[in-house]
């Protein structure tokens, strides 16, 4: 009993509802989904009933996510038992799966009394008490599409047939060390995933680019799904419903990136009152609030948030200033009990701007970098789902983008480059149910209309001699950036006994300036049950991605290149073992064509030779090995080990093969937490990489024009030191009046590793310093619900 | 709990501060050090005679002899830069690295001069051999006519503090056939303010010295004066209106863009600080400022064209007791 009181009060910590699950343990071993609470009525505690009173029930729950079965296991008094009794079979449950597809279940579910309201307590309507049913009849109260409040889903391939999944509940994702309870961020410490500098909001897949690894809410593309400086998630936690991680081999139902995908799908907030929620540390503020309406079947979510980095970073680190806000409105409407709309509206802005201090002395001069991240969408969906698991919906997306990057320096105009424009987007899709073949199709497609203006430095010329200072010319230029891509998919699952097998397929019609391209991405799924605990899953498949939008921004890049184009193939054995610990060990291959590559070459133009900026030969391969040891919550203890061995190469001509930039050869994530007693819980985070490659400086040649030094180097010649780091995290739960709090410290880097995110060379290049990364950063936050 | 956010600021503010590691600040000259090289003048025709000039610092006496080398293999950098230009790249590292039968070493010491071959740019032809089509007769013309290539220079002197690490630097002369070239800027010339405290003086008009262009005096013999630890502003004079010159280039997307010069100052010493390594139009003029110990201090302003013109001087300051 403890431990179920422990688990909830961690589990929902922000939530004030009187229904809590305690316990979501599927009574049917092959779920690889435990069913989610969805709605359900709320009971008060009458004046003869202690506050804090709760039953546990063992409910069954059918495919359609209806309760057909409820059993007191530990009740109050008879009298509040039949209340509960009543109430539980108005209770409704997303149903668990298997294979992706609904199953019934029976679970052990704590039903928690609201306290008696000190004045004018409400009216109860009577019961009367009434004996389990079974089956019974689904309850007239529509189901409202309320979500989950107990678990938000991480994994890994959740198609049919994929290869692995993992499923994170919110005790692990919100108390997680160094994420600051932002749910989302449990990612970056999943196997395959090596770290970048700074925290950037970019994740490193398996030995691809950044930009290779694309970001979907709701199943169309952002720029960006994590603020910048380790900040959270674009969207509130409490409108996430369900984070998928494909490090590789993703679905066909997602394209247009040739490395990895995360997916996030949002929710309609809990429906069952009107709440409010708000929370405030060391480095943000967020509020949330809900409303419900036609007695659940709608419900309008707000949610807003913005940091303070730029009050509190110039302490830190003068010069530098990070700022992100976001906000999201969203509408859910359930028009009957199969066929649900929502309307989300989204926006983020990110601000990055260092100002770093030129010269040395009484005066200064100084030289400024910004980068600035700002979009919009607004999502409008319609989904019909069956009991049987038919699924169909259709999505538009309608949205803009505003990048930019600048650069100035003391007495030259301003450089840089921004992209704004409009995003449309359009989605179809059909999924076909079945126990021995299953059928996913879709349309999709997607529109970039941007706007590139630009003021770029003056290109030097034909062996011209160069200037001590930059180019003082700017050329300014606008033009116009349109991208389209549609495409097709279709995807098939066939089981037969311990084995299953999904082919699958997308079609692609790229289009940017006068280039059109089809491509075709073909991909493979195997996955074989050697026993009731081990399974092995084979992948392989193709990917394409259409160049990124800076590199083809004439004069910047090359309009010309062509899609990037990879090839995916992993194997993975998979094993549940005793003491409720699941391992997975993961080897993979990736090869890569068509990337573009950074050059200064000349190539035969119309008035002859003419300098290019980036071309497609670009080629490389990563290979590797993840492994992944977790414990899953149980008795209020989690924790996980993940390592990953890789390599990642680029060719570079001549057969000469070189580390990719952000090759981490060891990555190791251990991670921990405990919940001690009710109240307090505590845990850490060790993170452990290998430095990234960079030049081998062997010595420096003075330039008499440029009056600078030329290092003499070897690309990729050399490594950053090993980074490692230790996050540890403290959780105090109490109760303030009406309101449910919780105070946490959050502390990243907690023995202060100095850590060299890069190195800084003196000018002539004889020493060097190494560019810090975070330093000790405590942060320290309250939040309460009511 | 606001004592909490402020102990936990300032702790992380003090663990960052730690970590800094100073680099050497480079306007001080506190070793041997190459500031710039005088090519004299920076462009010259096929046939002519460039005559170079390096300024060394920092160096004890006796100082080490300098070598001066250039690329002898035709084909290749740095006499044909254009063909680093093309994607061969490492032509900006002069000769070093290149097998030692390919260096032509033409001259020792301070100062060297050396004749290009009458024929130097019609083994343009050379890169024809390479790039083919595209490089046309055309493109040839304007690049031996108008834009010119890129020859470049090295030079090579032994490291008294690092004999396992010679100091290298290189230089690049122009080679066009065509009759008006580039001018060296002429020599320094610039205004040496008191204090800025109290507001700006005009200052003391200093210039090159009758005896010797780069060296930069206000009036015969004179050292100017100032408090330790003061902050002196230094302007250049007179305007570049007087010297900056125009010209073509082969641009990126091969046509011929007409581009003007800019001058680029930069400024060492030997002691003290300036506000900025390097500075241009509009804020050329540079502040310095004086050590905390009285002692003569060196300064060097060098002026580029930013197109290979360079010229110099040097001066000395006494930074006296307040």
């Amino acid at each position: 009993m403890r431990t179920f009181v422990r688990s909830k009060l961690f589990r929902h910590a922000w939530l004030c509802g009187c229904l809590s699950v305690l316990s979501l343990s599927a009574t049917a071993q092959a779920a690889d989904t435990p069913p989610r609470f969805e709605s359900g009525p709320e009971l008060h505690a009458d004046a003869d009933t202690p506050a804090d009173a709760s039953a546990a029930l063992r409910v069954s729950i059918d495919a359609a996510g209806v309760v057909t079965e409820v059993e007191i296991l530990e009740g109050v008094n008879p009298r509040v038992d039949a209340r509960i009794l009543e109430a539980a079979y108005q209770m409704h449950f997303a149903p668990a799966q298997h294979d992706g597809q609904p199953i019934p279940s029976r679970i052990r579910f704590r039903f928690r009394l609201m306290p008696a309201p000190v004045v004018e307590p409400p009216v109860q309507p009577p019961v009367t008490p009434r004996t389990p049913r079974t089956p019974r009849t689904p309850p007239t109260r529509p189901r409202s599409g309320q979500p989950d409040e107990t678990e938000i889903v991480v994994r890994g391939r959740r198609q049919p047939g994929a290869a692995t999944q993992m499923s994170f509940r919110v005790e692990e994702l919100t108390t997680l060390p160094g994420t600051f309870g932002e749910p989302t961020r449990i990612v970056a410490s999943q196997p395959g995933v090596a770290r970048t500098p700074f925290g950037l909001g970019y994740f490193i897949v398996r030995g691809a680019s950044f930009e290779n690894t694309g970001f979907f809410i709701d199943g169309f593309p952002v720029l960006i799904m994590y603020h910048l400086a380790a900040g959270p998630s674009i969207i509130s936690s409490r409108l996430v419903g369900q984070l998928d991680f494909y490090p590789g081999g993703y679905p066909v139902q997602f394209g247009r990136f040739s490395a990895g995908v995360i997916s996030l799908e949002t929710r309609p907030p809990p429906t069952n009152r009107p709440r409010v929620e708000a929370e405030i540390d060391f480095l943000r503020a967020s509020a949330l609030g809900v409303l419900p309406f036609d007695h659940g079947r709608g419900s309008v979510a707000i949610a807003l948030r913005r940091s303070y980095y730029d009050f509190v970073l110039p302490v830190l680190a003068p010069g530098v200033i990070v700022n992100y806000a976001d906000g999201q409105i969203r509408l859910d409407y359930a028009l009957s009990n199969r066929l649900k709309t929502s309307f989300f509206l989204f926006g983020s802005s990110d601000t990055f701007d260092r100002t770093e201090v030129t010269g040395n002395g009484a005066s200064t001069g100084e030289s400024r970098d910004g980068l600035r991240y700002d979009f919009y969408r607004l999502i409008a969906k319609l989904e019909y789902n069956s009991p049987d698991g038919f699924n169909a919906g259709l999505s538009s997306m309608a949205g803009s983008d505003h990048t930019g990057i600048i650069t100035t320096d003391p007495g030259r105009p301003n450089r840089g480059i921004n992209l704004d424009g409009t995003v449309l987007g359009q989605r179809l899709w059909v999924k076909v149910p079945g126990k021995t073949f299953a059928v996913h199709m879709g349309i999709d497609a997607i529109g970039y209309i941007y706007t590139a203006t630009a003021s770029l430095s003056q290109s030097a010329g034909f062996s011209t001699v160069p200037a001590p200072l930059a180019n003082g010319q700017v050329v300014p230029f606008t033009v116009g950036l349109t991208q389209f891509g549609i495409a097709a998919y279709i995807e098939a699952t066939l089981r037969t006994g311990r084995f299953e097998f999904t082919a699958g397929g997308r079609a692609e019609y790229i289009k940017y300036f006068d280039n059109a391209h089809i491509v075709g991405d073909p991909r493979v799924v195997a996955r074989l049950k050697l026993h009731d605990r081990v399974s092995v899953v084979a992948s392989t498949g193709l990917f394409h991605q259409a160049p990124p939008f800076f590199s083809l921004i004439p004069g910047l890049g090359n309009p010309d290149l062509l899609p990037q184009r990879s090839w995916q193939t992993s194997v993975s054995v998979e094993a549940n073992l005793p003491f409720n610990i699941e391992t997975r060990v993961t080897g993979f291959f990736n090869r890569m064509w068509n990337l573009p590559r950074p050059t200064f070459e000349y190539v035969d133009g119309p008035n002859g030779p003419m300098r290019t900026r980036a071309l497609s030969d670009g080629e490389g391969r990563s290979y590797g090995m993840e492994l992944l040891i977790r414990r899953k919550v149980e008795k209020g203890l989690y924790g996980w080990l993940s390592y990953t061995l890789s390599r990642s190469e680029r060719f570079i001509g001549n057969g000469a093969v070189v580390p990719f930039t952000f090759d981490q050869t060891h990555i190791l994530n251990l991670a921990a937490s405990w919940a001690i007693n009710d109240q307090w819980r505590v845990g850490g985070r060790f993170q452990l990489a290998t430095g990234a490659p960079t030049e081998q400086v062997t010595g420096a040649i003075f330039d008499a024009d440029t009056d600078s030094f030329r290092p003499q180097q070897v690309p990729e010649g050399d490594r950053l030191p090993t980074y490692h780091q230790l996050d540890v995290r403290v959780d105090y739960l109490f109760r303030l009046g009406p309101l449910r709090m919780n105070a946490y410290l959050d502390v990243l880097n907690v023995y202060y590793a100095q850590t060299a995110e890069d190195w800084v060379y003196q000018y002539n290049y004889k020493d060097r310093r190494s560019r810090p990364g975070l330093p000790i950063l405590p942060t320290l936050g309250i939040r309460g619900e009511l | 709990m606001k004592h909490l956010f402020a102990a936990l600021a300032l702790g992380a503010l003090t663990l960052t501060a730690c970590n800094e590691k100073p680099l050497e600040d480079r306007t001080q000259v506190i070793g041997p050090r190459v500031l710039a090289i005088v090519a004299d003048p920076p462009e010259v025709r096929p046939g002519e005679t460039v005559r170079l000039h390096a300024l060394f610092a920092g160096f004890p006496m006796p100082m080490p002899q300098a070598k001066w080398l250039i690329c002898a293999r035709p084909e290749a950098t740095p006499l044909f830069t254009a063909s680093s230009t093309f994607g061969m790249g490492g032509s900006d590292e002069g000769c070093f690295g290149d097998a030692a039968d390919s260096v032509l070493e033409f001259g020792v010491g301070n100062s060297a001069e050396f004749t290009f071959p009458g024929d130097a740019l019609s083994r343009l032809e050379a890169l024809r051999a390479i790039y083919g089509d595209l490089l046309s007769e055309e493109t040839l013309r304007v690049i031996s006519n108008v834009a010119g290539i890129v020859a470049t220079i090295a030079i090579e002197i032994p490291d008294p503090s690092d004999p396992a690490r010679p100091i290298r630097a290189i230089k690049r002369v122009v080679l066009v056939n065509r009759a008006v070239t580039n001018h060296n800027p002429p020599s320094p010339r610039f205004r040496f303010g008191v204090t800025r405290e109290g507001g700006p003086t005009s200052g003391v008009l200093m210039q090159a010295s009758a005896q010797s262009p780069e060296v930069c005096e206000s009036s015969p013999g004179v050292v100017l004066q100032v408090a330790t630890g003061s902050v002196t502003e230094i302007a250049p004079e007179p305007s570049e209106d007087t010297w900056i010159e125009d010209y073509v280039i082969l641009d990126s997307t091969g046509n011929l863009a007409p581009q003007r010069e800019s001058g680029f100052y930069s400024w060492y010493s030997t002691a003290g600080s300036f506000s900025d390594a390097k500075t241009r139009i509009p804020t050329r003029n540079n502040l310095w400022r004086a050590p905390n110990e009285p002692q003569r201090v060196s300064h060097w302003l060098i002026v580029r064209d930013g197109r290979g013109g360079t010229s110099f001087c040097k001066f000395n300051i006494d930074v006296v007791a307040r």
